[in-house]
């Protein structure tokens, strides 16, 4: 390579294709250096193969499969040998089932709910835990609060359920409060399926979450703290100048985070604390393709309904995330 | 936080928070506590209602029941073979593609990263899903547990950002000494990525052990591949609206032992290792969710 050419001796229209023979000979080299690099990377590449293998199998061909939701989809059929319909299980979700407002109403409220009481839950826990002296305490305490993370639905399902029936420990506490004269069935009870179903998400995912937050308060300059307290902040002056600031962005980032997964409330606390007498209430996208797609076997309808779902979650995270970076100057992408 | 010349109001406060921490740990730890006496008092009993703190008749009956019983022993041994044998591949895998992916100078970095990320957002659900791995001939089988899971995107992230704050100069000295990449994920990069890898596994393994969706929708079929916590769901199904108790008349319920002590005692048993565990591993959590939540 002439990289070494002394130019200074050299006119201008001579410099100007010199320099051009020198971007010729870097990007020969570079292009050489691009293949040569599978060549000398070629024990990376051979671990890396298993694996975009693998993700091509499990993570992009389902992703292949939505092509079955524009079909009339038969099992045991070769794919494209099913009729095609176009939107119809679109429209059919819709318009003509009649549950679409249920389940979206479901999804949606039970969202909500849980992000307004588990959001300031959470914070308050991390700035209490955060304000507290006694580091054993808050240490036992945390420990305990987020334990719940760690255990199945099904267990906190079994748990609550021994608690909310009828000769559980609720009903005989307001029984013996004279707050209830009879027993309640909770679960049993429409009206209270969103009360239970907030407060069990609630208590499984406060403790866990509020480590996130007091991840992001000891995160905050401790020399604004040392100059409030020189200025004469007290303790509630900190913390609402000093730590809620402070912590916003990452409020910002879950709440960017929960309204793209509005729709995502997953399945399994639906389904187990789901029974026929409050499906009205705890029916959620998850459990209704599930009850159509594997308990009813309507493939196609089931792969539409997801479909709306991903792509619908997709767009209110995109959006959500836009207008937080105009207001608020904090985003996720 | 400075202690020194508390103001009245911040007394108050430290007292109410304490009392309030208070309350919050007895909410969080009493449902746990609560099952754990039931399923030591005499089941009908039991049933009758009014036990807080103490069981009223102590009994092992559940329990022996439950150990009694065939199937809740192989229900127990695949669980715990699903979260061995899962929890071992997934970490080897996802460590190794995290150090491909951590590579600076790799091939197509960005894209091959992409490629892994992009399906965070997007999956294609359920269904074909359910269609994929039924094509695969994966339904039934033991493998279902181990490898649609196989990597976990988003641990997949911790580990490799974990392992970018690794110098360069440890790798490069074992190039120059002529280790291929194998050699040094293996020898230098696994080695160096214990804590994040002790947190990582935990995670993983009580994925393992608390998962059941996969074995309710692909090993249905097959009754021994089914886990504890599947075992847990149908019993719940079976018996979430028509309670035994409130069906009986109290003259009828002449059985010794109920649905609800049964439940209530594999309840403890699949509750009982993460329990175990959990004081061991407590520590690392945070660091783990720190690391997340500084990428995520």
């Amino acid at each position: 390579m002439k990289l070494g050419t002394d130019y200074s001796n050299v006119e201008a229209p001579n410099m100007k294709s010199n320099i051009q023979i020198e971007n010729k000979v870097i990007a020969k080299t570079h292009k050489n250096k691009y293949w040569g690099a599978f060549g000398r990377q070629r024990y990376l590449l051979a671990m890396l193969l298993p694996f975009l293998i693998w993700g091509f199998i499990f993570l992009y061909m389902p992703l292949y499969g939505w092509v079955m939701a524009f079909m009339r989809y038969s099992p045991g059929k070769p794919l494209f040998s099913n009729q095609w319909v176009g939107l119809e299980h679109f429209r059919v979700f819709l318009f003509e089932s009649g549950e679409f407002g249920i389940v979206m109403r479901n999804s949606i409220v039970l969202s909500m709910l849980g992000l307004i009481f588990q959001l300031p839950l959470a914070v308050s826990l991390a700035i209490i835990i955060y304000e507290l002296p006694f580091r054993i305490f808050k240490r036992t305490v945390q420990t305990i609060s987020y334990l719940p993370h760690f255990v199945s639905w099904v267990i906190v399902a079994n748990l609550f359920f021994e608690i909310f029936s009828r000769q559980g420990v609720l009903n005989n506490l307001l029984l013996m409060l004279g707050i209830v004269r009879e027993p309640i069935f909770f679960l049993g009870e429409p009206g209270l399926t969103w009360p239970i179903l907030t407060a069990t998400r609630v208590w499984k995912g406060v403790g866990w979450d509020s480590i996130i937050f007091l991840g992001a308060i000891s995160g905050i300059d401790p020399n604004l703290y040392e100059a409030a307290y020189v200025d004469g902040c007290n303790k509630f002056q900190r913390i609402r100048h000093i730590t809620l600031p402070g912590i916003m962005p990452t409020v910002s980032v879950i709440i960017i985070l929960s309204a793209g997964a509005i729709l995502n409330t997953g399945f399994e606390q639906y389904y187990l604390f789901g029974t026929p007498a409050n499906r009205l209430y705890s029916d959620v996208l998850d459990t209704y393709v599930y009850r159509y797609g594997l308990a009813m076997g309507q493939f196609s309808f089931a792969t539409a309904v997801g479909m709306f779902k991903t792509i619908v979650s997709l767009i209110v995270l995109f959006t959500v995330n836009s207008i937080f970076k105009r207001i608020n100057e904090k985003s996720i992408f | 936080m400075p202690v020194k010349n508390q103001t009245l109001s911040e007394k108050i406060f430290t007292l109410v928070s304490i009392f309030l921490l208070i309350i919050l740990s007895v909410i969080m730890m009493y449902p746990f506590y609560y099952l754990l006496v039931y399923s030591f008092n005499e089941p009908m009993d039991a049933m009758r209602g009014g036990i807080y703190i103490w069981p009223r008749k102590f009994s092992t009956i559940a329990y022996r029941t439950v150990f009694q019983t065939r199937n809740i022993g192989q229900a127990a041994w695949m669980s715990f073979l699903r979260t061995f044998v899962g929890t071992s591949v997934s970490l080897f895998c996802t460590a190794m593609l995290s150090y491909v992916l951590s590579r600076k100078h790799l091939v197509l970095r960005k894209f091959f990263n992409k490629y892994f990320i992009i399906t965070m957002y997007v999956s294609g659900g359920l269904i074909p899903t359910y269609m994929v791995i039924r094509s695969l001939r994966l339904l039934n089988t033991f493998w279902v547990y181990i490898i649609p899971g196989l990597i976990n995107v988003f641990y997949m992230v911790l580990i490799r950002t974990y392992m970018e704050g690794i110098p360069d100069s440890l790798s490069e000295s074992a190039e120059i000494d002529g280790a291929n990449d194998w050699t040094i994920f293996i020898k230098i990069m696994l080695p160096l990525c214990g804590p994040i890898l002790a947190v990582i596994a935990i995670f993983t393994a009580v994925g393992h052990w608390n998962s059941w969706f996969d074995n309710f929708i692909y090993t249905s079929r097959k009754s021994e591949l089914t886990t504890l916590q599947l075992l847990l769901v149908n019993m719940l199904k079976q018996h979430a609206v028509t309670r035994s108790s409130d069906l009986l008349r109290p003259d009828q319920r002449t059985m010794a032992i109920t649905q609800e002590s049964i439940r209530a005692a594999i309840t403890m048993i699949v509750t009982i290792p993460i329990i175990l565990v959990y004081p061991f591993f407590q520590r690392h959590f945070t660091m783990g969710i720190m690391l997340g939540s500084i990428k995520g």
